[in-house]
């Protein structure tokens, strides 16, 4: 039997890591196909390889039989092969139809742009997924969910016969998610194969008939969907069982440290009142676009709030720039690392050192250099990060390790106050746990700590108390004995609405 | 904003214009407005290039050092060859001046700032050993003063040209492949290098367009000058990325405004034109360039600052309509 893709011995070091080593898998045309595994395990550097990015130092690619190696994208792509990223590659200047048809402008005679074949070949794609979008409208003003909805449409313009997508739901919110499973039921149905990357177990069992798991660069296991459970996956993944994690006692809680009066954002958030103890870990639930992120950032000082008071330690406090934030002691951890927090260039000791870095100067002004290695070293132990050391490029470690850098560089601010946005989208399961811990640790240095996240598993387990919204309001103040995910649910879907206190 | 990205330009043509127009009312007659577009014809022509090279990501410094290069070729060649064959070959030489710039750019991976930062030097050392450091006269060619005062369909030939290069840059930009992969490259690079551009090739393109426009603004200024030498058009590059910024194409490239570009160009070339009449001395308008440019550079910057505060809003927003959306369906 042929099948789609074969790979056969695969190993692919970089500098300082053997990132795959010895990778054999077998997928069936028509296959959904899905790869687990930690940050780091490989399954990001396997699909490049398949994409064309880099090629294998070892081992064979056999895609229908035939031998492969790819020495660029263009290549992956005449060979079928289609890969949609987590960052996008889409040209936010130009329209829709123009980013899909990009690498094949259909033309009249003599090299001139046919504008409506562009269109109405769009049309027709975007047809086939049974998405309505304007083909002229351009990249950037679609949210993630319609972008990527084009970059799927660009892998069926190029005829692939395999679409790889790495992390598709990461960012998408439950009705987004819903309308990507139809778009790959109609791919399969068009008999693409497709690998899958997800750290979500649910989508698993949702979407594919078999997975592989991957740990450090090694494949695990290959399953048959039908025959295996969570459990199981979780452990080939961690190598512990799904049970052991998570494990925490409550530190003892103090005096409040912040505290929200009324704080309202039209359009946003209204209404808002809580208040956070030292020692304690709130969570902010609800769904997308409730208001939880701009609340966040609005306490930091990235949003400027229209009424309300903010108060610190019970003294009142202006904020309008996160300076003034970081004055008053409150760090903040973002959800999207890229723009908002990791210096990708930059080494690791540098990226944790950013912040405080006119504490770490001599007299005249110099950086101290000493200070700033102890500081490296000080956060490394204390967050574990795997790196190679202080030297070593942010943008080059996993996506786990760059959060506990930039968890560090919070944290080296000596706050009172931290706020969590989505801290750990897009780490894998073993690192989230180690963050967790850490946010326990730091509440019993008697932190006080926000925790807005969409990851309701997150909040359930990690989380003293939980404040919901819903549409910009309250809807759901839950203890820990009343935090289910039924109740959660509830409470952001509006369902349930507490009484306006 | 998007008001001023697209008419801010226009309205800003007719406030100075306007403004002038009170000082001076001959500013407005037939004569000195054709005056004004054939003045602005030089940086006009590069600016049509320099637009190009802005789009895709990049800019070319070079231009001024090309156009330099180009009046010591036409000084020393047509009085050989005669003016057709000395205009083909001042073309022939901006092209490899070209394809020299988008080599060492995609070959080398030099920076473009660096890369024709350091062309412009060589291209004016290539000129300076060329001519022997002296200048080249052309006063016995007056064929070529065809370039500046002469007239074919009744306009004057630095206005046709401007409008045919004009005319030509906007077909490519907009009605052919070549057009859309400039704007990709300048949108998102590794994009467009992922969805199978030949990046490289387009860059190279890309610089010798911007040189033959330096070509062509050589033609005409060394008509007018009647000398070549290597000293020549110091102010080109500067002045056509002033002229293409102000006129509403972003730095940070993937837009291109060819209109807006022209406009900006023959406002550039009123001011001078004004100053001018009103007996402002040659200093005073090298000052005035320099503050536009600043004023062009900050505008640029306080729409990238106001543009960042939107599209933050904007994305929150958008994340929001999309859940409704959403929910509706």
């Amino acid at each position: 039997m042929s099948y789609a893709i074969e790979i056969k011995g695969v190993y692919k070091s970089f500098p300082g890591v053997q990132a795959l080593t010895d990778i054999s898998l077998n997928v069936a045309k028509g296959e959904i196909h899905a790869v687990v595994g930690e940050n780091g395990a490989g399954k990001s550097t396997l699909m490049k390889i398949l994409g064309g990015l880099y090629p294998a130092d070892a081992g064979t690619i056999l895609l229908e039989g035939r031998e492969i190696a790819f020495h660029s994208v263009r290549e992956a792509i005449a060979a079928g092969v289609s890969v949609i990223y987590q960052e996008f590659n889409l040209m936010p200047d130009l329209s829709v139809a123009e980013n899909i048809l990009v690498s094949q402008p259909p033309v009249y005679r003599r090299g001139i742009l046919s504008k409506r074949a562009l269109v109405e070949r769009t049309r027709s794609l975007l047809d086939q997924l049974g998405i309505a979008l304007d083909p002229g409208i351009l990249i950037e003003e679609l949210s993630v969910s319609e972008r990527q909805v084009v970059e799927i449409a660009k892998a069926l313009s190029f005829e692939s016969g395999i679409i790889i997508m790495d992390e598709p739901t990461a960012a998408l919110s439950s009705k987004e998610v819903e309308r990507l499973y139809a778009i790959i039921a109609a791919l399969k149905a068009k008999g693409k194969t497709i690998l899958y990357i997800t750290h979500r177990l649910k989508e698993i069992f949702d979407l594919s008939d078999r997975v592989t798991v991957l740990r450090d660069g090694k494949l695990v296991a290959t399953l048959t969907t039908a025959e295996t459970d969570e459990d199981t996956i979780v452990r080939h993944m961690v190598g512990r069982d799904k049970a052991s994690f998570y494990h925490y006692e409550p530190a003892p809680q103090r005096e409040v440290l912040l505290e929200l009066k009324g704080l309202t954002k039209d359009g946003y958030f209204e209404d808002v009142s809580f208040t956070v103890r030292s020692g304690e870990i709130l969570g902010l639930a609800g769904l997308i676009g409730c208001g939880r992120d701009e609340l966040a950032k609005a306490v930091y000082g990235l949003l400027a709030p229209d009424r309300g008071e903010i108060l610190i330690s019970g003294h009142r406090v202006r904020i309008r720039r996160p300076q003034d934030a970081l004055r008053h002691g409150i760090a903040f951890l973002a959800e999207d690392r890229k723009e908002f927090g990791i210096f990708a260039e930059m080494n690791v000791k540098e990226n944790l050192t950013l912040t405080i870095i006119n504490r770490l100067k001599h007299l005249f002004g110099f950086i101290q250099t000493r200070a700033e290695h102890e500081t490296f070293r000080r956060y490394v132990d204390l967050m574990q990060i795997r790196c190679a050391g202080a030297a070593q490029r942010v943008m080059d470690l996993s996506g786990g390790n760059q959060q506990k850098v930039m968890l560090g560089r919070a944290l080296a601010t000596d706050c009172r106050v931290l706020l969590l946005l989505e801290p750990t989208r897009g780490v894998d399961v073993g690192a989230k746990s180690e963050i967790y811990t850490l946010l326990h640790q730091l509440a019993k240095k008697g932190i006080a700590i926000l925790l807005a996240s969409s990851d309701l598993p997150e909040i359930l387990s990690v989380c003293d108390r939980t404040v919901v919204l819903w549409q910009g309001r309250i809807t759901g103040r839950l203890s820990k004995a009343g935090m289910d995910e039924n109740a959660v649910m509830r409470c952001a879907t509006g369902i349930h609405v507490e009484a306006a206190s | 904003m998007k008001i001023w990205e697209r008419y801010g330009i226009f309205f800003l043509f007719l406030v100075i214009l306007g403004a002038f127009a009170l000082m001076i009312p001959r500013i407005v007659s037939p004569n000195n407005l054709l005056n004004i577009l054939v003045q602005s014809s030089i940086v006009s022509i590069a600016a049509a290039g320099m637009t190009l090279a802005i789009t895709s990501g990049g800019f070319d410094l070079s231009v001024g050092a090309i156009y330099a290069l180009v009046s010591c070729v036409l000084g020393k060649v047509i009085p050989v060859v005669g003016l057709t064959l000395g205009v083909f070959t001042a073309l022939m030489v901006s092209m490899i001046c070209g394809v020299f710039n988008g080599l060492i750019i995609t070959k080398l991976r030099v920076q473009t700032f660096v890369a024709t930062l350091a062309t412009m030097i060589i291209f004016r050392g290539v000129a300076f050993i060329y001519t022997g450091g002296r200048d080249v006269e052309l006063y016995g060619l007056p064929a070529i003063k065809v370039f500046t005062t002469g007239r074919f369909l009744g306009l004057p030939v630095p206005l046709l040209m401007t409008l045919i290069v004009f005319a030509l840059v906007y077909f490519l930009y907009h009605h052919t492949p070549l057009g859309l992969h400039i704007r990709a490259i300048g949108s998102n690079e590794p994009a467009a290098v992922t969805s199978g551009i030949r990046v490289d090739r387009i860059k190279i393109a890309v610089f010798v367009f911007t040189a033959i426009t330096a070509c062509f603004s050589g033609l005409i200024g060394t008509a007018q000058l009647l000398t070549g030498n290597g000293r020549l058009g110091t102010d080109l590059a500067l002045q056509a990325i002033a002229a293409v910024i102000l006129g509403g194409t972003s730095l940070a490239g993937g837009r291109g405004r060819l209109l807006g570009t022209l406009v900006a160009s023959i406002l550039l070339a009123t001011i001078g034109n004004g100053l001018n009449l009103l007996g402002v001395s040659a200093a005073y308008q090298d000052l005035s360039t320099g503050i536009i440019l600043i004023v062009a550079l900050a505008v640029e910057g306080l729409r990238q600052i106001l543009g960042r505060r939107e599209s933050f809003s904007a994305k929150a927003v958008a994340g929001i309509k999309s859940q409704e959306a959403s929910d509706a369906q």
